[in-house]
């Protein structure tokens, strides 16, 4: 054999070796104690804070990054890990929870591997966020705290209140419109605005360059703001993202709708369905009864 | 320098080309009251639509034309290449990693400046290491093949970026960004891009009389008088500072470069200058042709600017290739 090649082949065993990868987990299979995985930030916002952290060995990388998580002070020594198969097998898991959205191969190797999953899916309507928790309460066996909290949000929510005919139009900073399907445009409608799919948008979402969304001709504009707060309700701590301040919108956007006609939210409460989100129905009605 | 008129059927498609461009879109202005406005100098949504939105979007076709056909004839010339063009041999790749390097250490959101700075610099590295290649290889295919390889390589370095981001917001922004759009371009946009679009066509245009004699060589060239280091590096720095100015800001247009020299040759008889000189305009018609037609598509959401001048360019990029190697 070639030098440099034995000498690679020994790298590479060397590596495996040594690397944290290359050991199986200290549970050797025996143990009965659930090992419950969280694979989505989403998911992970829930699980965490309603259900708590008792037997979850690992959940979504994401779970620290407090511009997409909601969990605050997690235990360290419960792993961060992405969606992968190898990660998960290692971790020997009794419950894995998984999205709608998952790498379908991941999921497929994970279920051939005769892994217990359960599919938490993405919520896009507000009445969505009640059946999640319930989903995950299911799952852990743990059906009164589900109730109890699924309960508590769907009293939050309410009915649907009668359109006034007044029309909300959310964008993101880069144009963006969330369609029918989101749980941003389900919250207007709660709040008894128009959402875009009810005045010309369609029901699917999309891009649209700045001279469409005038023409729509709204009566308010949702605009994301990192720094739009919800009382002290959604974790701020080291959160820096100029992306989502509200000066990033156009300045036709910023000239067409003064901030009478603005109505800011944090987009963190609408990026994924958590216990805070039904407040964005309350931001809504606040901002429309200022004017 | 001597240039024959532009032909008058020219000046009457860029006139209505420039009117259409201003006075379509979703919004209807009612432009006896935009008249009455702008006298009195209110500020409404008519006057913000047309100021704002439709004039900044109208100057950027404008520049994005005159970048692109300067940089595409000039570029020709220099790599005696008829397939040169900033997307193909990776001048527009490389701008874009640049850029792109920028947004994904958000340096763009601490000066937008940045983001031409950053195209720039990495267009101008790419149309170097072009340069010295045509320097020691006089094979069009050499050449072209170098291109494709830079782009190919500031694509995975592209790529490699995206990868790595932990922020979906900024890959998201970053993605769309790089199909190319002239939507949304904005005033505060166009401030950024002039500068160094016109600064670089100005400084590829200067080379129009050069450029002449650089058709046999730069040994012919040299051996006429003309100053061969010189002409190299003002093409480079024109080409960088045009294509990385206007990619900085609305992405990856690819194949304007192309088309508009090889559209214009006919007309002036293949002679360099000439093309230099007429490229711009054609490339300019181009653009707010494609732009136009792009916002009259019956699509739900705006086609992308780059995606569409690729899907005409492309073919006719293969056209070119078939006919000068005749296959």
């Amino acid at each position: 054999m070639p030098p440099l090649l034995s000498t690679l082949l020994f790298a590479l065993v060397f590596i495996g070796m040594t690397s944290p990868y290359g050991h199986a987990s200290s549970n050797d299979g025996h143990d009965t104690a659930p090992r419950i995985i969280s694979t989505n930030v989403c998911i992970d916002n829930i699980l965490i804070n309603i259900f708590g952290t008792e037997h979850v060995v690992a959940v979504s990388n994401l779970v620290d990054d407090a511009l997409y998580s909601q969990v605050k002070f997690l235990d360290p020594s419960i792993e961060r890990i992405s969606f992968d198969a190898e990660e998960i097998f290692r971790l020997k898991p009794s419950l894995v929870l998984i999205s709608n959205f998952s790498n379908h191969r991941v999921v497929n190797m994970l279920k051939d591997s005769g892994v217990n999953m359960v599919t938490v899916p993405f919520a896009t309507k507000l009445s969505d966020i009640s059946k999640n928790i319930q989903i995950i309460g299911t799952a852990l066996k743990q059906h009164a705290k589900a109730k109890i909290a699924a309960d508590a949000i769907d009293q939050h929510i309410g009915e649907t209140m009668p359109d006034a005919g007044v029309f909300a139009l959310h964008v993101t900073s880069n144009n963006y419109i969330y369609g029918k399907n989101s749980l941003i445009g389900d919250a207007i409608r709660y709040a008894g605005l128009s959402a875009s799919d009810q005045r010309g948008f369609g029901a699917n979402p999309g891009f649209y360059n700045s001279e469409r969304i005038i023409a729509s001709n709204p009566d308010y504009l949702i605009i994301d703001d990192i720094n739009a707060g919800a009382g002290d309700t959604v974790a701020s701590d080291g959160v820096n993202s100029p992306n989502l301040r509200d000066d990033r919108y156009h300045p036709a956007l910023q000239a067409a709708y003064p901030a009478q006609q603005r109505i800011k939210i944090d987009p963190r409460l609408w990026s994924c369905a958590h216990q805070q989100t039904p407040q964005i129905i309350d931001i809504i009605k606040q901002g429309v009864r200022k004017q | 320098m001597m240039v024959k008129p532009l032909p008058l059927w020219l000046y009457a498609a860029a006139l209505a080309l420039i009117a259409l461009s201003v006075s379509i879109g979703p919004y209807k202005i009612d432009w006896t009251q935009l008249a009455y406005d702008v006298v009195q100098k209110n500020q409404t949504i008519d006057t913000i639509v047309f100021f704002e939105l439709r004039i900044p979007r109208t100057i950027m076709c404008i520049l994005t034309g005159i970048a692109l056909g300067t940089g595409g004839a000039a570029l020709q010339t220099l790599l005696r290449n008829p397939l040169a063009e900033p997307s193909i041999i990776g001048i527009s790749s490389s701008a874009a990693l640049g850029a792109v390097l920028v947004m994904s250490f958000q340096l763009h959101l601490v000066s937008l400046f940045f983001m031409p700075v950053g195209a720039i610099i990495f267009s101008m590295v790419a149309a170097s290491l072009l340069v010295v290649i045509s320097r020691t290889s006089h094979d069009h295919v050499t050449i072209l093949l170098v291109g494709v390889g830079i782009s190919l390589l500031s694509g995975a370095a592209t790529s490699f970026l995206l990868s790595i981001s932990d922020n979906p917001y900024a890959v998201n922004e970053i993605v769309f960004w790089m199909l190319g759009s002239l939507a949304n371009v904005s005033n505060d946009d166009l401030l950024l891009a002039v500068p160094f679009a016109l600064s670089g066509a100005i400084i590829m245009l200067s080379t129009a009389n050069a450029q002449n004699y650089f058709v046999f060589g730069g040994e012919v060239a040299a051996s006429s008088g003309i100053n061969v280091r010189t002409l190299r590096a003002k093409v480079i720095l024109g080409a960088s500072l045009a294509v990385g100015g206007v990619t900085a800001i609305i992405g990856m247009v690819g194949f304007i470069g192309l088309l508009s020299p090889h559209l214009v040759r006919p007309f002036v008889g293949n002679e360099p200058r000439r093309t230099l000189i007429w490229s711009p305009v054609v490339a300019s018609l181009l653009v707010l042709a494609a732009d136009i037609a792009i916002r009259l598509l019956p699509t739900t959401n705006e086609l992308r600017l780059g995606v569409v001048t690729t899907l005409i360019g492309a073919p006719l990029f293969l056209y070119v290739v078939f006919k000068r190697f005749g296959h």
